[in-house]
């Protein structure tokens, strides 16, 4: 144990004396939340208005309304409303996770309308489109029985808090970059001979690089970062201990899958690429740039990036308070750290020659 | 580990026994078949020319390296079984300098120390003696990237002594350093030798052996091709009693005036 501190000790000093690249991580991801925030504002506020939403439904062979399909999905694009025809549709599923707005099933001589909870506007303008087509179709209304509900439904986020939480997340992932500094100073010194020579054993000196990088990730990205964005952009955590301990684990998961490209490849400059390449495109498919709800990327290569689970959780635990994907993001990141450091144990390991 | 059984195994006064050690890449043997014994208090000379496998064994003693075949004991510890006995006893100088440029000069002592356990006022005492053996302690809080060549490679024997060990190897110390550096160096291991270590010195610097060690074995394609004292090899070359002759002379004609290009790996 006392080896493990002694070189994270070590690793600290030298990550600390890197101050260049500390302060450019910290400004960068402040400088990049900036950006994304002004540029997305517009987009993510007109998927707020409320002027153009998604209608699905669902029809009834039986229906009385069947024959009349074509123009009541006239009457409502007339109203610029996007309209989706489903068959055995889950509408709750489809509102939770934000593919419709409002779900109309057609039964036999009724119908029932079911809106996400913040959409209450939207149900109230189809319930109005439908009463009118009723009313010329039936001429008398009351003999239809109409059902409404709502189901609690993600809320959309401002750009603000969006990038805020996932840009903290993203570049906090990218701080395995603190790891080349351990790693290049230690191959271009010819550290590793003084360490095998040593009664310190390889599960010594991971360790001690794992527990500096993420012990200086938590400090300058999880704190430092995330607090001044918090602060410098009034952003309400709704959950902030679960935030930012999710934040934290995600860190721990993220460090320790870095290290595996270093230790598996001897060139430092390759592990970095590889990995930046790798996390990258997490970033790209889990909604770091492209938010997750406007994405048109599918549902099965968002849910390949880890990212994409932390995001979503962060995401919605700030803005609803709670997040159907709390439990798959903390199974994707115990996965991921659990092999991660395993694999690099027993690489580490196995490497040393005696 | 107990001082007492440390006695016990140096009865013998063998402090490092070789047994047939081989070591092959790729089904080439960089060391063939190495038999030698190193006692107590000497300081043992290794040469040979470029991929003769010195470093290669020294290595291998140091349990850096995995032999192919062939037994290694240091200090009566077999180094396959008895590994986190042997490694204490040990204090190695590698021939290229491993230290790290970002730390200050006790802070490269008090790391590489404390890996074998020393902690507290031992490692602060530690630390002083260090640095005062190879006269550094006043530069204790530099950088050692503001250091010359000559003070690294002081830097660099200072970090193996920490753990006070017992065998001291010392690969290559004096490559690319100015005299004074040099002379310090070598003054040094005398000193170290005279306060009880052994040592196993290589060099390409032949007047260096010469002036230091006790015992000197020359190496060729693995295999140990002459061992004796200096005068002893000598002799082994000598035409006549009276003829005066250098080691590197002894060297040469052992080993040969061909080029020897060599390339790791």
């Amino acid at each position: 144990m006392s080896r493990i501190i002694t070189l994270t000790k070590n690793y600290l000093k030298l990550i600390f004396r890197a101050k260049s690249v500390i302060i450019i991580t910290i400004v960068g991801a402040l400088v990049v939340i900036a950006a994304l925030t002004n540029v997305f504002h517009t987009l993510l506020d007109q998927a707020e208005t409320g002027e153009d939403f998604t209608i699905g439904y669902e029809m009834s062979e039986d229906s009385k309304y069947s024959y009349a399909e074509d123009y009541l999905k006239e009457g409502f694009e007339d109203e610029g409303l996007t309209v989706v025809k489903y068959d055995n549709a889950d509408p709750e599923k489809l509102l939770r996770d934000g593919s419709i707005d409002v779900f109309i099933d057609f039964g036999g001589d009724d119908y029932s309308i079911t809106g996400r909870s913040n959409a209450e506007i939207d149900a109230r303008i189809v319930q109005y489109v439908l009463y009118n087509v009723d009313h010329v179709m039936n001429g008398d209304t009351g003999s239809t029985s109409v059902n409404t509900g709502s189901i609690e439904a993600a809320e959309q986020p401002d750009a603000d808090t969006y990038y805020c939480i996932v840009q903290t997340v993203y570049f906090a992932s990218l701080c395995s970059v603190f790891l080349c500094l351990i790693y290049i100073t230690e191959r271009r010194q010819n550290i590793g001979i003084r360490f095998r020579s040593s009664t310190a054993s390889g599960v010594h000196t991971y360790l001690g690089k794992l527990i500096a990088c993420v012990l200086t990730t938590w400090l300058s990205m999880i704190l430092i970062t995330g607090g001044l964005v918090l602060f410098l952009f009034d952003i309400k955590l709704n959950h902030p201990v679960l935030s930012v301990a999710i934040m934290m684990f995600t860190t721990l998961a993220f460090i320790a899958f870095g290290m595996l490209f270093f230790i598996i490849f001897r060139n430092t400059a390759a592990s970095i690429g590889l990995l930046f390449v790798v996390i990258w495109f997490w970033g790209y498919v889990g909604g770091c740039f492209e938010t997750y709800m406007l994405s048109s990327v599918s549902q099965t290569v968002k849910q390949m990036s880890p990212l994409y689970f932390v995001n979503r959780t962060l995401v919605e635990l700030s803005v609803n308070g709670s997040s159907y994907y709390l439990m798959p993001c903390i199974t994707v990141l115990t996965l991921m750290t659990v092999i991660s450091i395993g694999l690099g144990m027993f690489i580490t390991a196995k490497k040393k020659e005696v | 580990m107990g001082r007492t059984q440390i006695k016990e195994n140096r009865e013998m006064t063998t402090v490092v026994k070789l047994d047939g050690l081989i070591k092959k890449y790729d089904n080439k043997a960089v060391v063939d078949g190495l038999s030698l014994e190193i006692r107590e208090g000497e300081i043992f000379g290794l040469l040979g020319p470029n991929g003769a496998g010195k470093s290669t064994t020294m290595n291998m003693v140091c349990s850096l390296l995995k032999p192919t075949a062939g037994t290694i004991e240091v200090f009566g510890y077999n180094n396959r079984k008895d590994i986190n006995k042997i490694k204490p006893l040990i204090g190695y100088i590698p021939q290229d300098l491993a230290i790290y440029d970002n730390l200050k000069a006790w802070e490269n002592v008090e790391l590489f120390t404390s890996l074998y356990g020393i902690r507290g006022q031992a490692l602060k005492d530690a630390i002083d003696e260090s640095l005062d053996f190879v006269k550094l302690n006043d530069k204790r809080n530099a950088f050692a990237k503001t250091f010359s060549g000559g003070m690294k490679r002081r830097l660099n024997i200072a970090c193996a002594l920490g753990h006070h060990p017992k065998l001291l190897i010392f690969d290559e110390p004096t490559v690319g350093i100015d005299p004074q550096s040099r002379n310090f160096i070598l003054e040094s291991i005398k000193a170290a030798n005279k306060k009880g270590a052994t040592v196993i010195y290589t060099s390409h610097y032949m007047e260096e052996v010469e002036a230091i060690c006790t015992r000197i074995a020359i190496m060729d394609n693995g295999k140990i091709i002459a061992i004796g004292t200096k005068e002893e090899l000598k002799d082994m070359v000598r035409k006549d009693k009276n003829e005066d002759i250098s080691l590197e002379e002894v060297f040469l004609t052992l080993t040969g005036k061909k080029l020897r290009d060599y390339t790791e790996g």
